[in-house]
Order: C-alpha cells, then sequence, then structure tokens
C-alpha cells in the first residue's frame, strides 16, 4: 500500500527529500554569486568596450562608457 | 535532493559561468586598459617633460622679457629725463625766440630809423648838391662877368685912351681957338640929359654892343628905345648908334639921354617904316 502513496494507520510514514544545511549554503552562494555577477556587471560595464561588461577593449583603441 | 536544492544548484551552476565570462572580460579589459594607461602615463610624462622644457624655455624668455621690460623702464626713465631735459631746453628756446623776435622787431625799427635817417641824408645830399650846382652856376657866372669885366676894363681903357687922345685934339683945338680968338668951347661931358644934335655924331672908338630893353613912344609923337648900355661902355649923348637884327640895318638911334648903365635915344628910321623890337642888336658903329 505504501508503493502506493498510500498510508496505513500505525503504518511507517515515507519521509521525501527535505531541505538541510546544504540547501542553504547552496542558497547563500548563489545570492553571493548573483550579487557578484550584478557587481562584476556593473564594474565590468564601465571597463567594456561601449558600456558593455563582456566586449573586449582594443589597445591603442580604448572605448569606454561616459 | 529537493528540488529546492537542485534549482539552486542550476542557477549556481550558470551564475558560475556568467561570473567567469564576466571576471574573464573584466580581467582583459583591466590589462589592455592598465597597458594604454601605462602608454598614456609615459606620453603624459614625456609631456611633462616636454611641458617642463617649454616651462624652463619660457621662464627664460620671461626672465629676458622682464630684463627688456626692465630695460624699457629705465629707457622710459632715461626717455622721461630727456623729454624734461628738452622740455626745459624747448622752453628756453621759446624764450630765445621771443627775444629773437624782439630784437628783430627792434632790428626792423632801428633799419626804418636808419632808412629814414638814410633819405634825410639823401634829401640833404641832394640839396647839398643843388646848392653845389647853383653855387657852380653862380661861380660860372661869376666868371663869366669877371671875363666879362674884364674885357669892358680893357674896353674902357682904350676908350680912355680915345677919350686922352680926344682931350689933347681938343685941348690943341681949344689952343688954336683961343689963338684964333673966335669960336667957344664947350667942354666936359655930363651924365645929364642935353640936347643932342639932330643927325647924331657917329663914334669911332672902341664897339660898344647893346640890346634894345624897350620901345616907347613920346608924347610928341617921336618913337624913343631904351638900350641896356650906358656911359659906363662909352655911350655919349648925341652919339649915332645903329640898331640891327639878324645882321640887317634896321634903323639909328640918336641917343638923347645917358645914365652909367643904360641909354635911350631918338629912333631915326631914315625914311622906312620898319618897327625896332625889343632885344634887337644895338652897335656903335657897323664897320
Amino acid at each position: 500500500m505504501s508503493q502506493m502513496g498510500m498510508n496505513m494507520p500505525g503504518g511507517l510514514k515515507r519521509r521525501g527529500p527535505e531541505m538541510n544545511v546544504y540547501t542553504g549554503v547552496l542558497a547563500f552562494a548563489v545570492v553571493a554569486l548573483a550579487v557578484a555577477c550584478v557587481v562584476l556587471w556593473v564594474q565590468g560595464g564601465k571597463l567594456g568596450r561601449d558600456g558593455s561588461a563582456l566586449s573586449l577593449q582594443e589597445s591603442g583603441k580604448i572605448s569606454l562608457s561616459k | 535532493m529537493h528540488v529546492v536544492t537542485k534549482i539552486l544548484i542550476v542557477f549556481g551552476a550558470l551564475l558560475s559561468i556568467l561570473l567567469s565570462a564576466l571576471a574573464m572580460a573584466f580581467a582583459s579589459n583591466a590589462n589592455t586598459i592598465r597597458g594604454d594607461v601605462g602608454s598614456e602615463i609615459s606620453a603624459r610624462q614625456a609631456a611633462i617633460a616636454a611641458l617642463d622644457l617649454e616651462r624652463t624655455k619660457t621662464s627664460s624668455e620671461l626672465a629676458r622679457i622682464k630684463a627688456e621690460m626692465e630695460a624699457v623702464a629705465g629707457n622710459i626713465g632715461k626717455f622721461k629725463q630727456e623729454n624734461e631735459t628738452l622740455s626745459a631746453e624747448r622752453n628756453r628756446l621759446m624764450a630765445e625766440a621771443s627775444q629773437a623776435k624782439l630784437e628783430a622787431e627792434r632790428s626792423r625799427n632801428l633799419a626804418a630809423a636808419k632808412d629814414g635817417i638814410l633819405q634825410t641824408n639823401t634829401k640833404l645830399v641832394e640839396a647839398l648838391s643843388t646848392e653845389a650846382n647853383t653855387l657852380r652856376t653862380r661861380g660860372l657866372d661869376s666868371a663869366k662877368r669877371e671875363a666879362e669885366l674884364t674885357e669892358r676894363l680893357s674896353e674902357l681903357e682904350s676908350q680912355n685912351q680915345v677919350l686922352t687922345q680926344n682931350v689933347r685934339a681938343l685941348q690943341e683945338q681949344l689952343a688954336e681957338a683961343r689963338s684964333a680968338g673966335s669960336a667957344t668951347a664947350s667942354s666936359g661931358a655930363t651924365a645929364a640929359v642935353a640936347a643932342a644934335p639932330s643927325g647924331g655924331v657917329e663914334s669911332f672908338g672902341p664897339l660898344v654892343t647893346g640890346r634894345v630893353r624897350k620901345v616907347v613912344r613920346a608924347e610928341n609923337g617921336e618913337d624913343l628905345a631904351f638900350i641896356t648900355v650906358g656911359g659906363s661902355s662909352g655911350v655919349k649923348v648925341g652919339q649915332r648908334m645903329h640898331i640891327v637884327r639878324e645882321g640887317n640895318f634896321v634903323a639909328s638911334l640918336i641917343i638923347t639921354v645917358v645914365d652909367s648903365g643904360e641909354a635911350a635915344g631918338r629912333i631915326d628910321r631914315l625914311g622906312r617904316s620898319v618897327d625896332v623890337l625889343a632885344d634887337d642888336k644895338v652897335l656903335s658903329r657897323v664897320n
């Protein structure tokens, strides 16, 4: 019965995956990564070509956003 | 594994990829920019060095300009002093010019006065010249008169000799008359009025020459002529004289009145109708 998802009274209740401390650490890491991405995106935009954080500058042809 | 965990793992992986890309791009850009910044810094230093050199040059130029300005300021002071000197000189020259003008005016006045004196002297010289000419003329006249007087004196001496001879002749005649006892002789001639012979007596003495001064008509109808010669020239009462004009005989003149310097007589036209005019020539004899 338990295989069918039915719990019988007095029967052992089946327990699913649960969040634990690692989930919290992982959530904090995700949040830190997100913040780091945002910060790096903003700061990279200042150094990137034409204000884009992912575009690369060419030597001698530096173009920064105003 | 909880689904949230799975989702978080997926998001974490994606964010990691994104972060790595951003980090690489940032690092590359940072490297490139740093290199350019280094170049820029080098260029800036070079520019600063050039600027310093230029500033040094400018400073030296500025110092030179300052020196020149100081020199110009000194020159300005010197020029001001020269200007003051020249102004003083100008004032002195203007004063001298004024004095020179006054001196010129005084010289002109003196020249005008000298001109006046010169004109006066010229007039005086002219007057003296005129007077000298007058005196010279008078001297010539005097010399001429002296010559005439000398000639007259010689004539008188000649007349005196003639008269002396006449006196001798008369004395001889008187002696003869006395001896003959007849005829009374009248002697002595006077310068007064006397009766004249009607025909007159021709004179044979020295030639007496005169001029008719004027012709008048007497109450008895006779024409009388006054002549410029008289007793001092040897003219006598009763003497016949001859009036000529331009070498031609006009009439005879019988002297009736004799004075020392003039005489008068009756005009004898010898029956002709001629007029005796003033300034006609009178001769004591015609030959």
